[in-house]
């Protein structure tokens, strides 16, 4: 019997299936520990969690997607019980959603980039440690090149996920190394070392097929449109085949199945752009899914405390 | 060559020689990872950051000693830059020193101690898993025992390290953790169980056993301050006598690593019977750099400030 444990953020578990999802048909159980907004702490503490009440073995597969290093991830039962999970981090400390949270106070005490971009590593860092003591097949990969502190995520209005150095001078690539030299001596620990373990990101993979992008109107601005930069299921799919698939040695009606079903979902999309929620709540409903996909887990409900 | 990390607080790293100083002079090599007033999220991550910087390997000694879980780790190069580390956690977010940082509704809106004890088993689980990885000699040990959820603790009540869960009738009872919050009882079996070889006694459980030898001093670095204080960090005595009966064995221990360690541990108790009327000319006197003869060099200590 094999098991598929996913972890990461709405990258991972949104309102529409993503590749954990589309995955999971290859697997006889599914797991998804995703849950959107979370940072790279909550990531890693949610897979020693899982750990505990599913015992990780050499034979299960585990996939870790990691975000941004600009979350603050804290858990509360009671505070803010307008977040309906108890991790109640919700992306960014300079996004819209948490203006209210993070006043100037807080951020001139807690908040220093390099040292969050610090706490990123370390937590990648003890991760990889606990999986390879695990023994199991494991992956990792992420929404931009954690090394490019954000620099190479789309723009998303007031999603604050961009590093806050303002000099627009800086290298394509690795600007994390450029900027905060004394942090490479993570590269080869994390990267080199492990060159096989990383998948490519999937925001750049979504670049890519920017034309699969999901646009909406924006309900809230008359002639307003926007665009989701979550990867549409046509870019999971593009990802699923150029990253995994000889990885994983996908069976193609697997594939088939996972593009059926997106190509399904696209053209939902195109009827119901007019409005992003009517869109979701209609998928939820699983309208159109074909009868390949049947076993796909979808949508999920959040795993763990 | 065998090389030897020091992962803690200020039960490793301290204003007076502790285990691991004492320790080291088994090793070729040793590093002193211990920080003042650093909660476990901040130990795990630095020894992550240790093992980055000097990749870690089958041949190492890694200890690791846990502290508190009700400090919230942070790190800053410029904020409260009071305090002496980049690392400003500065012992529990209820003790004295911590009041201004956290006011009410920091921590209503950010303090959970379920969560906190959460994060401390999380963190110390990771940590297991990455130095198992290693394939090294590993141990960890804690001040109190992590399950009492400071229970265990002989307090202060400025030092804020007794949760808000204990109540005082619960001061004795074992594994109070699992009884307070049994959701998070599944955690036992990963971390302790399974690693129980691994595991020493909590320091500060041992230093109860030889409370004798505890230092009471004025401690007249807190301003007004008169009265003798007891303070609850085990003296270098309390430390070697930990080191005999949870590593000696373990580590295979040549006598003399002890005789000297003993040897340090009357020369520091000598001169705090003389100077026990101010904390501050204790400590100053030890820093000296004659305090110490030229035999015990091989002590690294005081050490320097590792990590970011």
């Amino acid at each position: 019997m094999r098991r598929f444990f996913a972890f990461g953020c709405s990258y991972t578990s949104y309102s529409w299936p993503m590749w954990a999802n589309m995955l999971s048909i290859e697997y006889d159980e599914f797991y998804n520990w995703g849950l959107a907004g979370l940072g790279n702490r909550a990531i890693a503490e949610r897979i020693v969690e899982a750990h505990q009440r599913h015992n990780f073995t050499k034979d299960d597969l585990i996939i870790v997607q990691w975000s941004s290093h600009l979350r603050n991830d804290w858990f509360h039962e009671y505070s803010l019980p307008e977040r309906r999970s108890k991790w109640k981090t919700a992306g960014s400390i300079f996004n819209y959603l948490n203006q209210s949270v993070y006043d100037q106070k807080w951020v001139d005490t807690f908040f220093y980039e390099p040292a969050f971009l610090m706490h990123t590593l370390n937590n990648i860092g003890l991760t990889q440690g606990f999986l390879e003591s695990i023994g199991c097949e494991w992956y990792m990969t992420s929404i931009g090149d954690i090394r490019n502190m954000g620099d190479d995520f789309r723009e998303a209005a007031g999603s604050g996920e961009k590093h806050i150095y303002d000099d627009r001078v800086m290298p394509e690539v690795e600007l994390a190394w450029d900027r905060l030299p004394s942090l490479k001596i993570y590269e080869q620990k994390i990267w080199k070392d492990r060159a096989d373990r990383w998948l490519t990101p999937l925001e750049l993979v979504a670049k890519k097929h920017l034309d699969l992008t999901f646009e909406f109107d924006d309900t809230e601005v008359p002639g307003g449109k926007f665009f989701d930069i979550h990867p549409s299921p046509l870019q999971s799919v593009c990802w699923l085949e150029e990253e995994l698939k000889d990885k994983l040695n996908i069976k193609d009606t697997t594939i088939t199945a996972a593009k059926e079903l997106a190509t399904n979902i696209h053209a939902l999309q195109q009827n119901m752009k007019f409005n992003k929620i009517t869109f979701e709540l209609t998928l939820a409903k699983r309208i159109d899914f074909p009868s390949s996909v049947k076993n796909m887990v979808w949508p999920t409900w959040p795993n763990g405390f | 060559m065998k090389r030897f990390f020091a992962f803690g607080c200020s039960y490793t790293n301290y204003a007076w020689p502790t285990w691991a100083n004492l320790l080291s002079t088994n090793y070729d090599e040793f590093y002193n990872w211990g920080l003042a007033g650093l909660g476990n999220r901040a130990i795990a991550e630095r020894v992550a950051e240790a093992n980055a910087k000097h990749r870690f390997t089958k041949d190492d000694l890694i200890i690791v000693q846990w502290s508190s879980h009700l400090r919230n780790d942070w790190w800053h190069k410029y904020s409260a830059s009071d305090r002496p580390y980049t690392w400003k956690t500065s012992g529990s977010i209820f003790n004295y020193i911590n009041e201004k940082i956290y006011d009410d509704k920091w921590v209503q809106l950010f303090f959970y101690e379920p969560a906190y004890f959460m994060h401390t088993l999380n963190h110390i689980s990771l940590t297991q898993g990455l130095l198992k990885s290693i394939g090294c000699e590993w141990y960890m040990s804690s001040m109190g025992d992590i399950r009492n959820l400071g229970a265990d603790l002989r307090n202060h009540a400025d030092y804020g390290e007794l949760g808000h869960i204990p109540t005082p009738f619960d001061v004795g009872v074992d594994m109070l953790a699992w009884k307070k919050i049994p959701e998070l009882a599944v955690y036992n079996e990963t971390i302790w169980e399974n690693n129980a070889a691994h595991w020493l006694m909590p320091m500060e459980t041992h230093a109860q056993l030889h409370k004798e030898h505890t230092y009471k001093y004025v401690d007249d670095t807190i301003r007004g301050s008169k009265q003798f204080v007891d303070d609850f960090h085990p003296t270098p005595r309390q430390h070697t006598l930990w080191i005999e009966s949870q590593l000696a064995d373990r580590l295979c221990l040549p006598k003399e690593v002890l005789d000297f360690s003993y040897e340090i541990a009357d020369r520091v108790d000598n001169h705090f019977d003389k100077f026990k009327f101010s904390k501050m000319q204790f400590t100053e006197k030890l820093f000296n750099s004659e305090f110490f003869e030229k035999k015990h060099e091989k002590m690294q200590w005081p050490t320097i400030l590792m990590g970011f």
